[in-house]
């Protein structure tokens, strides 16, 4: 019974609340509490008949014209607004996951082949080899990191209607991507967890080497030092994007409904997707110029932890507006 | 499988939940278990159609609600006919009857067309 009074609650949260609709969601109500107990007198299990009642509940935008709420439900585009049937929204999650993976295995490539770079400089200046191999090395990563990350855009481009409120979920699908987000939130906290741990712990081998080349008087292994801040790094931003971009993909689905049902926030929601959407590829930019035009890449890591707070600023006064 | 056709039903939900207040009042989910069970099971009114189709037959004044005393303790909604709701009703048989006869002529039966599948 629970279940039905929370589809019930969901499907006139954002109705007004007038007479009209108050009346009508009483004698919804009854009329669905006296069916499920009926199924349940009948033999039906709990699930069967939650199952049944709200399959038989009808369509809200019916009502749209006897409650005077047609404007609103027209204004709002909610009834005339295709439900996202549960196994298409599982196939865009699997999807997006797969997509997730790519964008961070191509980032890692990216800030990796940076590494690659200062490991063949080093040995190719040790065994007197071409300077050459260093730049082909990281070209090479970096057509690869690129080639991978239009590969994907074309691949998701099939998905571009999803976060546009111009669709909405389904209960089944809304309830599972809840879920499913619930299920990933360990997994999204070892992600942060692992990404911020290695980005602070980068340095530690660059202290260590440092040291010991210095007591060796052997300044080789400082660019092995550098490469390995840099691969730690790789691996740390690749945990943040695969995290963010999966919980971002829940978050945006369950947005979606919110999106078409109150489009004044609609606004607010863009803004902050518009910045957010700008934000890391912004900080990773400033990250790699500031580290080489200064070269103090022991201290340029902080820019990691302040963007993720900064981020969650953004956030705040974008919601703070609302 | 071939299902009821929702376009034809549409305009006859009034007629069917009229048809079934002619005797006495009653309220929602028994009028709905009604029409499940006279339809056979080849019927199941939607919630959203049975209330938007009560309160658009109150605002025509065809019907009426009042609160039923229950002994549950709980208060239900009861609809009753009213004599523009009855004037109505038969109205609506006479316009079906037409359309049955009219639309009949024009219905071919499977059992006088063999091999068409």
């Amino acid at each position: 019974m629970e279940t039905i009074k929370s589809y019930l609650e969901n499907m006139f949260l954002n109705l007004p609340k007038t007479r009209e609709v108050y009346m009508a969601k009483m004698e919804l109500a009854q009329m669905m509490e006296d069916k499920y107990n009926e199924l349940l007198a009948e033999g039906k299990t709990d699930n069967e008949a939650v199952g049944i009642v709200i399959s038989e509940f009808g369509n809200l935008s019916e009502l749209a014209e006897s409650l005077g709420i047609h404007n609103y439900v027209k204004n709002n585009n909610y009834a005339e607004v295709e439900a996202l049937p549960l196994d298409m929204v599982k196939k865009y999650i699997s999807e997006k996951i797969k997509s997730s993976i790519h964008i961070a295995v191509a980032v890692m490539l990216l800030i990796m082949s940076l590494a690659a770079v200062v490991v063949v400089d080093s040995l190719a200046w040790i065994n007197g080899a071409s300077d050459m191999l260093g730049g082909l090395v990281f070209f090479g990563g970096v057509a690869i990191a690129v080639g991978m990350i239009v590969y994907d855009s074309i691949r998701m481009g099939k998905w571009k209607m999803f976060g546009k409120g111009t669709k909405r979920l389904d209960f089944a699908a809304e309830s599972y991507v809840k879920e499913q987000m619930e299920n990933f939130r360990a997994t999204y906290a070892l992600y942060i967890t692992l990404g911020v741990v290695l980005c602070i712990t980068s340095v530690v081998p660059a202290m260590i080497m440092g040291e010991i080349s210095w007591r060796m008087n052997d300044f080789s292994m400082d660019d092995i030092a550098g490469a390995l801040f840099l691969v730690m790094v790789a691996v740390g931003v690749m945990f943040f994007i695969l995290g963010g971009m999966r919980k971002g993909c829940y978050e945006g689905l369950l947005q979606e409904n919110q999106v078409v049902m109150n489009k004044e926030k609609e606004h607010q929601k863009e803004l902050e997707k518009n910045i957010l959407s700008v934000y890391w590829p912004t900080v990773t930019c400033i990250y790699l110029i500031w580290s080489f035009l200064t070269m103090d890449w022991y201290i340029t890591w902080v820019i990691w932890p302040i963007a993720a707070v900064v981020e969650q600023i953004i956030k705040l006064i974008c919601r703070e507006k609302k | 499988m071939t299902g009821i056709s929702s376009d034809v039903i549409r305009g006859y939900n009034d007629t069917i939940i009229l048809y079934l207040l002619l005797k006495e009042p009653s309220y929602g989910y028994e009028i709905s278990k009604k029409i499940r069970n006279l339809s056979e099971e080849k019927y199941v009114i939607k919630e959203t159609t049975l209330y938007s189709a009560f309160t658009r037959m109150q605002k025509n004044g065809y019907i009426e609600s009042f609160y039923g005393d229950e002994t549950g303790g709980k208060r239900r909604t009861y609809y009753r006919i009213t004599e523009a709701g009855r004037a109505y009703y038969f109205e609506k048989c006479k316009e079906w009857t037409l359309t049955k006869d009219v639309i009949e002529k024009f219905i071919v039966r499977e059992e006088n067309t063999s091999g068409d599948n």
